[in-house]
């Protein structure tokens, strides 16, 4: 019975992902900035952050195949969820309903359709695919997945933070010894990132490679990104208000605070129902974690978009099946 | 039961949405706000972008990377789910489009005959 309402459930979201995905994607050419992207896929990448999405644009060249590859790996990363969300206990049907709401949540559309979504689709399945393996205890896994996400872009650095995260909110016990070894290896490729970024362009330039094209102080760069984190999360949650340009330059100041202030209330709400509904705090952590480098690291010519914020879709998803059973007496009811 | 209901209401509207969403990425107005209006400087990084390619040698993609700077200055902020305000702005703007190099109209941004 279980397993026919799974397949039930996964199938009439794969049928529903392609019916609405697929007719696009055959017919598809490039956007005018991805002509420029595609141009520097032919090049060796000078970025080492960046060798699969340099080899998936390698492989599949052309606009349709490109997206077409990029909808495989929105499905990948939609099991990958279902899996993480089974492996932190909840049902088979939830675990599953967890991964046909990414594949249609219309955030995730960018991410499949612009050429440059391909790194962060990517990110997305080093990073649920190391939170998973890390989840059974198969380290090796955990180990690729990670150099997965780190050779993708160089956002796949939120991975890092995220495996603790999930081994936390799903009570896997590990030895000091782990925490050492795992210390050491986030030293290492910190230590890494920085002597690369220190030879490629010097090290301020790590937190504000833009600098001269963008002329922000990191405090306007602050408030407008957790604007726009407010307002993908809201869109996403809602499916309203979509646009291939919201214009952040046009939101006021004082709402921009407001913005902010609102994601440190749904900080607070995280810490406050990680007992009651650990899959909700989790979800919102998620999301916070996934957005916090691009609050200070002013990246060339764009605020954080959809995307970008793929990454962070999977913890909003993971967030939609909490509340969703969350039972009237608070507790969650994800198990059944 | 109500869960499984809400669950299902949740896909549904989402897929909707998403529906409504993905032929946006195939108008020419979409092509042009997101390529262009993106950016927090827009059309002064764009003019930035053009000059660092200049530096690199690349005089054609350059050629395209100032044009579109034009084309961003003229292009408004427009809601891609209100068809007619889109359409009235790619028609309003269909002249700074057309001005784009001859190479990047034919393959990288399409305009279709329609407009």
């Amino acid at each position: 019975m279980a397993r026919t309402r799974v397949v039930l459930i996964a199938g009439t979201g794969l049928v529903l992902a392609t019916v609405l995905y697929l007719p696009h994607l055959t017919t598809a050419s490039w956007l005018y900035w991805e002509s420029l992207t595609a141009l520097w896929s032919t090049e060796t990448p000078t970025m080492g952050t960046r060798v699969l999405p340099w080899l998936l644009h390698l492989t599949w060249p052309g606009p349709a195949e490109t997206q077409v590859a990029q909808f495989v790996l929105h499905v990948v990363v939609a099991g990958l969820i279902a899996g993480l969300l089974r492996g932190l206990g909840a049902s088979p049907a939830w675990a599953t309903t967890g991964g046909v709401l990414l594949l249609v949540n219309p955030v995730a559309v960018e991410a499949v359709r612009h050429g440059t979504g391909g790194a962060d689709l990517l990110v997305a399945v080093g990073t649920v695919g190391a939170c998973l393996a890390a989840l059974h205890r198969w380290w090796l896994a955990m180990g690729l997945g990670l150099v997965v996400a780190l050779l993708s872009k160089e956002t796949g650095i939120v991975s890092l933070a995220l495996v603790p995260l999930v081994l936390w909110i799903g009570r896997v016990r590990v030895s000091q010894t782990w925490v050492v070894w795992y210390a050491v290896s986030v030293w290492l490729v910190g230590l890494g990132v920085l002597t690369w970024a220190h030879a490629e362009q010097g090290v301020y330039n790590l937190i504000n490679r833009d600098q001269f094209a963008v002329e922000m102080s990191g405090v306007s760069w602050g408030l407008l990104q957790g604007t726009a984190t407010l307002r993908l999360l809201t869109t996403a949650l809602t499916g309203l208000g979509m646009t291939t340009d919201f214009d952040y330059d046009r939101v006021r100041v004082t709402m921009q605070v407001v913005s902010v202030l609102a994601l440190g209330g749904l900080a607070g709400l995280a810490w406050s129902v990680r007992a009651s509904a650990p899959l909700v705090a989790m979800g919102l952590a998620w999301v916070l974690v996934a957005s916090a480098l691009r609050w200070v690291v002013q990246t060339p010519a764009a605020y954080y978009s959809e995307h970008q914020f793929y990454v962070g879709l999977v913890g909003l998803v993971c967030a939609v099946v909490g509340m969703l059973t969350v039972s009237s007496k608070g507790a969650a009811q994800w198990q059944r | 039961m109500g869960r499984a209901l809400a669950a299902g209401v949740v896909i549904g509207w989402w897929a909707l949405c998403t529906a409504q969403y993905l032929p946006v990425w195939n108008t020419p107005v979409a092509l042009a706000t997101h390529a262009m209006t993106h950016a927090p400087a827009k059309p002064r990084t764009l003019i930035l972008y053009g000059a660092m390619i200049v530096l690199q040698g690349r005089l054609a993609d350059a050629t395209v990377a100032f044009r579109a700077a034009g084309a961003a200055a003229t292009l408004p902020h427009v809601p891609l789910y209100d068809k007619r305000r889109a359409d009235e702005a790619v028609r309003d703007n269909l002249q700074a489009v057309a001005t784009l190099d001859a190479r990047t109209r034919g393959t990288a941004w399409p305009v279709p005959a329609s407009y």
